[in-house]
């Protein structure tokens, strides 16, 4: 009753689902889907955004001068770790798309050791900001601003728990999505080693690349904003 | 070879993507300098006479947006992948756009009829609560609380700062 | 005599497993159906206890409890109650003072006014119920109003997020979605199938935070009752059970926008599909576009309860304004999430049941693009006594008006192809004959609420709630029972009864009008929203049986609603079988067999001739062998 459409002719790849005709129909709804969920990852990250750009209207002293607490070089060092961890995800993709699985396993381990720098070091930093009591929030536990006791700071600003609420507000939901796309990759990479992945049929090594750009895409706006303006 | 990657001609050398690296490090390289070290707007009145404010806000998100449009066109593949994808990215730009314009038509505007209708902006009592038991505050600058030998203040002062804020980071 | 075909998706294979880890999107629709009816009956009997309280002016609930003296304990509670009743009180912004305040007057916690300054006001204000109210009737007082609150936060937050939202097109989306452009499946089956999970989850999320009982927000959430009112715990449970509903509705969206770009049959283009397909197309971009930011919204708001970020909170260097900017960000869009998909409904009851090409395909494909796209720049219509500056009120009423331009085009287009037609007064059409007028009424009525002046006098009464009333229930509830009618028997092979169906559908018409007519008057008078009790207040007397009105009206619609739950759930097993194309429809799902085949089409489906080309194709050559025309 069904044979007409359950087969798929003779020569089908073993990945392809069977409500797809053919691995470029999978293939391109797979990338569509992902895109589509970027725009979601946007928007969610545009909320906190909007916070960021509305207090920041609202109050540019405030953020002036709560962001000198930042630490512009551990900022900067993130900002080079990430950039490099594209450019050898861009790489894996290339060469799965080229047939080289072994060279795109490495390329992919790379970035995964890049993702993990990326993660120690914002983890000094948030310990560093904890031991001088900038808490997010209501557990704000310093006054050097109240005081007037941060050098280049004039007078003494309002409110700078705000500052950090949104500092670890957004840089926390991008450290969660670095996380997320770490796990994504390490699965990618050890599918890759098993064969799994070839020039037929690559669409995760893609995905994965794609969402991981897009980790980086955020961290470029993040890291000015916070600290460096 | 398969009928697949006939489809995707496209495969752009590896050189592509380590210049794009390379441009997007350099990138950000101007962006900390420029962030950090320059005062762009002192800078542009002393040498033309021109007020601006501002510049190094502009400078920064120009250079940070050049990068997010390398790493969109060339990482992401934009440049040479079905335009439809290009239209679903700028297109979700768009809209987080009217969210913002349209939230700041009304915070940038409150309380100009009414000004009783304006923001509370007022010091949050939790300061009160740390003034009122300094001995549990911490402090950025440590419980030896030295504030620093050069005094803060001028233009000079506020280039320090990194190297202050350096100092004090380990 | 029809027969049911031998084999089919819900014959195919059994066990209570087969279903639960089912990809196949027709089971998953059932899946959905199964949850989604039983949110909306529950909510339904919440709804009904709100009109009970309402029916006569005065306390219902807790009139006679006996209060045992509990002065510390019930602190907490009444504290909630309090600040509770203030929800009404703040956001009338220009209304009277809560005539329900009093009963927690006295009460450290919470905003509550002091009892003193409200016995002193003047006498053409309105009365604090009884100055000289004991201390149990003050006890009782703030029960009653807590229990008020709680239901219409049940009602409304049930209704809205496990509902409404989800209802047309998880359940006949997911359904017909593939079927009408010739698919196997949606595009991503496991997405399918994981988006019921979380739906799932968010609503024990959300159901724990009820039986937990003290959520009093309202749907609204509004900061800063959501950051004070009520139970720490309960509150974030179900602000995280809204962020998952979110993404459970975002993954929805984003499988059916793929499978409409990527998976039609050969030779179906953009304009060759149903008008169906484009509804549920445009609510797709508003789900994904729109749902995101709910969801950072929720995980703020949880932020903010958890850690008090600052970010809402007036008291820590927040703003509340900015919550419901985020909130109605939101929530506007999501209003077309919810009357889209019963526009695409619409388009196909009126074309198959008068046998008419539809009038004008491409301006009622676009206008629902249009509106998808225009809902997100209107939300600030709502906000318009929040305190928002007033250059934006004046914006955001500018463009309000140019929304119902879309709307206005496909009810125009509709009665265009009515006219003339041979109109088959079935079921499905009397739902559609219903949801014309009543759409009609409820969007008309948001024109005067978009105008700014009027709004001031009406915002929050109950002309709001008779608006939305009739925009939702009126307009997607209205046409999702009539897709339930005009699919069930496609979905279950088997024809309902239509004597009970007209009998029923007529009892929801006039129970709906009944109950939400006499509101716009109750709203134009003064009646406030979310008031438990409008005693002592200026037109009690007019209140009193205008609301007994709407109170019996809702029996009336309730035991509607019930007759079609028994006859449908009756069909679906016992009912005579319906054939495959009971109705004569011409668009691709009437090709297959009733119900369809676990892959859908018992062949590949061909592209043969438009949805709506009445005027060259007779049902009659519709076959389910070809899956498509009959090949003479
Ligand atoms: C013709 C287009 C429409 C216009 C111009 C319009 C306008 C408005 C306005 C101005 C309000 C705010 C009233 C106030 O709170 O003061 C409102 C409330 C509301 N509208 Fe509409 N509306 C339209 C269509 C719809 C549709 C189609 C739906 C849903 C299917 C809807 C659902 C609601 C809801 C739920 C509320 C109340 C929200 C709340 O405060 O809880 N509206 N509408
Ligand atoms: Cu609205």
């Amino acid at each position: 009753m069904s044979q007409a459409i359950d087969d798929h002719g003779p020569r089908q790849h073993p990945a392809l689902a069977h409500h797809f005709n053919d691995m470029e129909q999978q293939h391109e709804s797979l990338k569509m889907g992902l895109w589509l969920f970027l725009v979601t990852e946007l928007l969610l990250f545009g909320g906190l955004f909007g916070v960021y750009v509305f207090f920041r209207v609202w109050h540019p002293e405030m953020f002036a001068g709560a962001s000198k607490m930042l630490n512009t070089w551990l900022g900067t060092l993130n900002a080079f770790v990430l950039i490099a961890s594209s450019v050898t995800v861009a790489l894996a993709v290339r060469c799965i798309r080229l047939d080289q699985p072994k060279k795109t396993v490495w390329y992919l381990l790379a970035t995964i050791a890049f993702a993990g720098v990326f993660m120690i070091v914002k983890y000094f930093e948030y310990t560093h900001k904890f031991h001088a009591g900038l808490f997010p929030g209501e557990n704000f536990n310093n006054l050097d601003f109240a005081l007037g006791k941060v050098e280049g700071v004039v007078a003494p600003i309002q409110n700078p728990h705000v500052f950090f609420s949104i500092y670890f507000g957004m840089t926390g939901l991008h450290s969660l999505h670095v996380l997320g796309g770490m796990f994504f990759l390490t699965w990618a990479a050890w599918r890759t080693s098993k064969g799994a992945y070839s020039s037929e049929y690559y669409s995760p090594v893609e995905l994965g690349g794609l969402y991981w750009h897009f980790v980086d895409l955020i961290w470029i706006y993040l890291f000015p904003l916070l600290y460096l303006i | 070879m398969s009928a697949h990657s006939d489809k995707h001609p496209h495969v752009p050398p590896a050189r592509v993507y380590y210049g794009v690296g390379a441009i997007l490090f350099i990138l950000t390289a101007i962006t900390v300098v420029t962030g950090k070290c320059l005062q762009l707007d002192s800078m542009v009145e002393e040498v033309f006479k021109l007020k601006f404010t501002g510049l190094n806000l502009i400078l920064v998100m120009a250079a940070a947006t050049i990068e997010a449009v390398l790493v969109a066109l060339f990482f992401m593949n934009l440049l040479y992948d079905n335009k439809m994808y290009m239209l679903i990215f700028v297109g979700s730009l768009m809209f987080l756009s009217f969210f913002f314009i349209l939230t700041l038509f009304d915070t940038v505007h409150r309380g100009r009829v009414y000004a009783e209708r304006d923001t509370i902006w007022t010091e949050s009592g939790i300061y009160d609560k740390l003034r009122a038991n300094p001995g549990a505050v911490r402090s950025i600058h440590g419980h030896d609380d030295a504030p620093g030998s050069d005094a803060p203040g001028s233009d000079a002062a506020h280039d320090e700062q990194d190297s202050e804020a350096e100092g004090r980071d380990h | 005599m029809n027969k049911l075909p031998e084999k089919h998706f819900i014959n195919s294979s059994r066990g209570i497993k087969s279903w639960l880890l089912t990809m196949d999107h027709k089971r998953i629709a059932i899946l959905y159906m199964i949850m989604v009816m039983s949110a909306f009956y529950v909510a339904g009997i919440f709804a009904l206890i709100v009109r009970l309280e309402l029916a006569k002016p005065g306390a219902l609930f807790f009139k006679d409890t006996v209060i045992e003296k509990q002065v510390d304990k019930s602190g907490a509670q009444k504290g909630s109650g309090a600040a509770g009743s203030t929800v009404a009180a703040d956001e009338a912004g220009t209304g009277p003072e809560p005539a329900g305040a009093e009963g927690a007057g006295g009460d450290e916690t919470g905003v509550a006014v002091p009892a003193a300054a409200e016995q002193t006001a003047p006498d053409n204000q309105y009365k604090p119920i009884d100055p000289g109210m004991s201390g149990d009737d003050k006890a009782r007082m703030a029960k009653s109003q807590v229990f008020y609150n709680k239901m219409f936060t049940l009602h409304g937050v049930i209704m809205v997020f496990l509902f409404i939202i989800p209802s047309v097109p998880a359940i006949l989306g997911n359904f017909l979605l593939p079927l009408m452009i010739g698919a196997r499946d949606v595009a991503f089956p496991r997405l399918n199938l994981a988006s019921w999970y979380l739906y799932l989850i968010g609503a024990a999320f959300s159901v724990f935070a009820i039986l937990h009982g003290t959520v009093d927000t309202g749907w609204t959430f509004y900061a800063p009752y959501s950051t004070q009112t009520g139970g720490n715990a309960t509150v974030i449970m179900i602000t995280m059970g809204v962020f998952i509903l979110g993404f459970s509705s975002i993954f929805t969206g984003l499988n059916f926008a793929v499978t409409i770009h990527k998976m039609r049959a050969p030779g179906i283009g953009w304009f060759d599909m149903p008008l169906f397909v484009w509804g549920i197309y445009a609510t797709a971009l508003v789900q994904i576009l729109a749902t995101p930011v709910i969801g950072i919204t929720m995980v703020l708001l949880v932020l903010e309860r958890w850690l008090g970020i600052g970010i809402f909170d007036p008291a820590l260097g927040g703003d509340p304004v900015l919550f419901q900017h985020f909130f109605w960000f939101y929530s506007h869009p999501a209003v077309y999430i919810m009357i889209l998909p019963g526009f695409a409904i619409i388009n196909e009851l009126v074309t198959v049941h008068s046998r008419r090409h539809i009038f004008g395909y491409k301006a009622i494909a676009f206008s629902s693009v249009a509106i998808a796209m225009l809902g997100f720049m209107v939300w600030g219509h709502h906000m318009f006594v929040s305190g928002q500056s007033e250059f934006s009120s004046m914006v955001f009423s500018f463009i309000t008006v140019f929304i119902g331009i879309p709307s206005g085009i496909k009810i125009f287009n509709w009665v265009a192809t009515l006219y003339k037609g041979s109109i088959a007064w079935t079921t499905p059409m009397l739902y559609a004959a219903s949801f014309l007028i009543l759409f009609t009424i409820g969007g008309l009525t948001g024109v005067h609420l978009g105008a700014l002046g009027t709004n001031v006098h009406l915002h929050d009464t109950y002309f709001v709630v008779a608006h939305f009333h009739y925009v939702m229930v009126g307009g997607t509830v209205i046409a999702f029972l009539g897709g339930l009618h005009h699919w069930w028997p496609k979905i279950f092979g088997r024809m309902y009864n239509e004597l009970w169906a007209k009998i029923a559908c007529g009892l929801v018409f006039f129970g709906f009008n009944m109950t939400f007519f006499t509101q716009f008057y109750l709203g134009s008078q003064g009646m406030p929203r979310r008031y438990h009790d409008y005693s002592g207040m200026l037109k009690t007397n007019l209140f009193e049986s205008l609301h007994g009105f709407s109170s019996w009206g809702a029996m009336v619609l309730g035991l509607g609603l019930l007759i079609i739950a028994i006859y449908l759930i009756h069909a679906a097993f016992k009912g005579e079988p319906a054939g495959d194309n009971p109705w004569g429809g011409l668009s691709l799902e009437w090709a297959t067999t009733s119900p369809p085949p676990t892959e859908n089409f018992l062949v590949d489906p061909e592209y043969t001739h438009g949805p709506y080309d009445y005027d060259r194709v007779l049902p009659e050559d519709m076959s389910s062998e070809t899956a498509g025309l009959r090949k003479v």
